[in-house]
């Protein structure tokens, strides 16, 4: 039987995906784990390898097609022994098996697991459940369930920045028009941008931007976090006088791109009061609190129009050279757009520092599926009273954002005296 | 309570007809009453002979230039009274038509008038016997009439369409007051056949509701071939003498008055709804400036009432009126429907040359949207129509600048109206210019310069600069 290929779903917030470029050709053989297509997600650039054996029969997408649903067939792979008229066969059963099934979440789900087994051996659809705090059937029927839509409407909606995989059409057969779209925009979600739009001053000229996918995709996942997480923040100021000493001896000698950065001992301390204060470390399940035992951490990096949040992996195993080394090359890659998914994806705490910008301090809107965020302020120099004498003292900032369904205020309060605690005495980090 | 019909139409033209063959094949109990022959206006004295007559002054006048072509044919005459039978025999064969597919459908013809009693009753009154049929439904499709102007009718010698297509000797002159699809065909038809035609219109052009680009040129082309008009004009009288009509033409500006002597005058002023003796004043169904009222599911302001075609308003157009036949049989079994949108009503003139329009005009385009692109295409730059040495006319699209909706195709040339559904079909699925520049059309054929024109919507031409 030939094997349909679909749009693997490449992250849990993927719903379309981009062919780049097809690595290999109708009739070209094709083995288990080589890379036939480059796919780009809206945040990386992916390559996606083919999970069989057999020959590229056909392709169904061809290359430099934009906006490819995930799970839209994309490619045939033909196995031996079989001939064109299968998958002929095969291909226009399944076309229609798609069309009278679209309701059927059974065939849907079959079809994912099946995808995301096939496509990379990183993103297995274990860690997709454990990573994503949306339930995963609800998103994944949704977007499997075909759309249709006039050409029109599709482009306005795109243009408009709207969602139409909700919007019920009125054309023949349900299909979405204009007219939908029209109407969609001037009812229910966008009284607040109608209301917007008419506090715009109108003689103020403005220049409008389409939104791309990224942003789309902040959008969407900032919304959806800050409306849904009961968060609360902490701050604390913490002097950063001591741990600069020992920062200064480690860095004697060395070369400037080898230093080791306040980063890079906020990350470790972060990672050993992870440790001390479990709690912290684990993510919301709609049903159940998952916690881990290593302690992964995202940075946030503000890149073009737009910012990403790579995750160092397992710091409680990895010493300060190690973690300025992954850093450093989590960071160049996310400019370069080339991070992969489980690059970005998971992670329970992520650390934001503005202080390069002299941003005293502020909060963070968390990251699902993580629990709670550090915002990292600039240090600055304030006069402190040690035995009944003024002496110059240097601290930083800090602001934790927890999300209070699973971090209370004592545990997040914990937390913070214990980062605050191994600032002040780096000693303390031998333990 | 039973009804003897589930569905009963007045009228079998092009509304009503396909009305009934859709009520029958949905199940329904289907009776359709006509007073004169199946087929309405439109087959017996519209769309179709006319379509017969035009064909027939075509053949003429290429056979009279055939020897561009490297024919040699020598006196060139015609029987006129063998070009009226045909077009007579043609609209005669598709109303027998008519009749194979009611019996096919099991449809009821009934013969004869048909007065509106009540809201489930009507009267039958015909040669026989007078009686009542009851009905469920009732949809009235009982088309349009000529329109008189108010101080002109119609006589033996001002005729309407009818007297038009059925003359019984060539006149020498003639005057066509209206230049809209109706009186530009005849003008077209009695020219080509060598009767000195004058056309006076009152708007400032000439086929009033196309694109200003396509009047100009159309009007251009018809005085090449020889016909006069006066636009910006209206006929204030017409004096029946015995040498001929005398005809009082008044221009709109300065009110200037010109005399015209012509054998005949066609009047194609417009049509009025027939809205009178069927009854509608008995069950209070609203009319308005000669047409009955309906909602986008074509029901009167009685809900089994149902109105189609000509008789329910403006654009009067057959295949209008057959698609609203569809969608008040379609409301009434309950099936989903989707109204007509005026705007993908494609529009056809089937003079020499052709002309075919759908949407909005250049001006109209204009004023309804903030910014519009508009591309061009001459025949002249099209092989096919080289190949045949047809290479008059062009074709003009518009778009939606912003969201590439194409808002109107407008064409003129030969046979144009065999191609303007291509647009019709991209209009109505909502496709946008990529839909259109993506398809391939195929080589040669006129027909792709519908594509040139929307790559030069666009900015890329081929073709053309």
């Amino acid at each position: 039987m030939p094997l349909t290929i679909y749009m693997p779903a490449l992250s849990p917030t993927m719903e379309m995906g981009n062919i780049v470029k097809w690595h290999k050709n109708e009739g070209d053989s094709v083995s288990s784990g080589e890379v036939i297509a480059e796919i780009e997600t809206d945040k990386a650039l992916m390559e996606f390898e083919v999970a069989d054996d057999g020959v590229l029969a056909k392709i169904l997408i061809p290359e430099g097609t934009v906006d490819v649903k995930v799970n839209e067939p994309i490619a045939i792979l033909m196995q031996d022994g079989e001939s064109l008229d299968d998958i002929t066969l095969s291909y226009s059963s399944e076309v229609s098996d798609f069309e009278e099934d679209v309701s059927s979440s059974n065939l849907l789900n079959h079809d994912i697991d099946e995808d995301t087994l096939n496509i990379d051996e990183n993103v297995t659809s274990e860690e997709i459940l454990v990573s994503s705090n949306i339930n995963p059937d609800k998103e994944l029927d949704k977007e499997n369930i075909r759309k249709f839509i006039t050409p029109l409407a599709k482009r306005i909606a795109h243009d408009k920045g709207i969602d139409y995989s909700t919007i019920e059409g009125t054309g023949p057969n349900g299909r979405i028009v204009k007219s939908d779209i029209q109407n969609y925009k001037l009812s229910e979600n966008n009284q607040i941008t109608q209301n917007n739009m008419n506090m715009i001053d109108s003689n103020n000229q403005y220049i409008e931007t389409p939104i791309d996918s990224m942003r789309e995709v902040i959008a969407k996942r900032l919304q959806e976090s800050h409306s849904s997480i009961p968060s609360y923040a902490l701050n604390v100021d913490v002097s950063i006088t001591e741990i600069n000493k020992i920062r200064k001896k480690m860095n004697k000698d060395i070369s400037d791109d080898m230093r080791i950065s306040i980063n890079h001992l906020l990350i470790k301390v972060v990672s050993l009061s992870m440790i001390k204060v479990p709690e912290i470390n684990s993510s919301w399940a709609e049903n159940k609190i998952l916690r881990y035992k290593d302690t992964d951490i995202g940075i946030a990096v503000a890149i073009e129009n737009g910012l990403i949040t790579p995750i160092i992996k397992s710091v409680n195993t990895k010493g300060l050279a190690v973690i300025r080394d992954e850093l450093k090359d989590l960071i160049t890659r996310s400019h370069e757009k080339k991070l992969k998914p489980s690059e970005y994806q998971g992670g329970t705490i992520s650390i934001s520092n503005l202080g390069s910008y002299g941003i005293k301090s502020f909060t963070s809107i968390i990251n699902p599926p993580q629990s709670c965020i550090l915002s990292v302020g600039a240090s600055r120099k304030i006069p402190v009273i040690k035995d009944d004498a003024v002496t110059i003292d240097e601290v930083m900032s800090i602001t934790l954002t927890a999300d209070h369904r699973l971090i209370d205020g004592a545990v997040g309060a914990q937390f913070l005296s214990s980062i605050k605690s191994l600032i002040e005495n780096p000693n303390l980090m031998l333990l | 309570m039973n009804f003897e019909y589930d569905v009963v139409v007045i009228g079998s033209g092009p509304g009503g007809y396909v009305a009934a063959i859709r009520a029958a094949q949905l199940g329904h109990k289907t009776a359709i009453i006509e007073k004169d022959n199946l087929g309405g206006v439109c087959l017996n004295w519209g769309c179709i002979p006319t379509k017969a007559l035009l064909k027939s002054s075509e053949v003429y006048s290429i056979l009279k230039k055939s020897d561009y072509y490297g024919i040699s044919a020598k006196e060139i005459t015609f029987d006129f009274d063998k070009v009226i039978n045909r077009s007579r025999d043609v609209a005669k064969s598709l109303s027998d038509g008519i009749g194979f597919l009611l019996k096919k459908n099991n449809i009821d013809h009934i013969s004869g008038n048909a007065e509106i009693l009540d809201e489930n009753l009507l009267k039958l009154t015909n040669k026989s016997k007078d009686r009542d049929i009851s009905f469920k439904n009732l949809i009235i499709a009982t088309g349009a009439s000529a329109k008189e102007l108010p101080n002109i009718s119609f006589t033996s010698n001002i005729w309407s369409y009818r007297e038009a297509m059925t003359p019984k000797e060539l006149p020498k002159s003639l005057a066509v007051i209206g230049s809209g699809a109706i009186g530009v065909e005849f003008a077209n038809f009695y020219n080509s056949l060598g009767v000195d035609v004058t056309v006076i219109e009152l708007a400032d052009k000439i086929l009033p509701v196309e694109d200003n680009e396509i009047s100009d040129y159309a009007k251009n082309e018809f005085e090449k071939q020889g016909i006069k008009f006066q636009i910006g004009s209206y006929v204030e009288s017409v004096e029946e003498k015995k040498d001929g009509c005398y005809l009082k033409v008044v221009s709109n500006s300065d009110k200037s008055v010109s005399n015209l002597k012509s054998d005949k005058v066609i009047m194609a002023v417009g049509i009025t709804g027939n809205i009178n003796n069927i009854g509608l004043e008995n069950v209070n169904i609203k009319t308005e400036n000669g047409h009955i009222l309906t909602n986008e599911n074509m029901q009167t302001n009685v809900s089994n009432i149902y109105a189609i075609g000509d008789v329910a308003g403006a654009p009067w157009l057959a295949h209008k009126a057959s698609h609203e036949g569809i969608i008040a049989v379609d409301f009434l079994s309950g099936l989903s429907v989707h109204p007509i949108n005026n705007n993908n009503i494609p529009g056809c003139v089937y003079s020499s040359p052709q002309v075919a329009s759908v949407g909005l005009t250049e001006e109209k385009a204009k004023e309804q949207f903030q910014s519009i692109r508009v591309g061009k295409f001459p025949l002249v730059a099209n092989g096919k129509a080289k190949a045949i040495s047809n290479d008059t006319g062009f074709v003009k699209v518009i778009y939606d600048k912003e969201t590439g909706e194409l808002l109107g195709a407008h064409m003129i040339g030969e046979g144009v109206t065999e191609l303007i559904h291509g647009y019709t079909i991209a209009k109505n699925m909502e496709g946008t210019e990529e839909d259109i520049i993506n398809t391939i059309f195929p080589h040669p054929t006129i027909s792709e310069s519908l594509h040139e024109a929307v790559l030069s919507a666009y900015d890329r031409p081929i073709h053309f600069k």
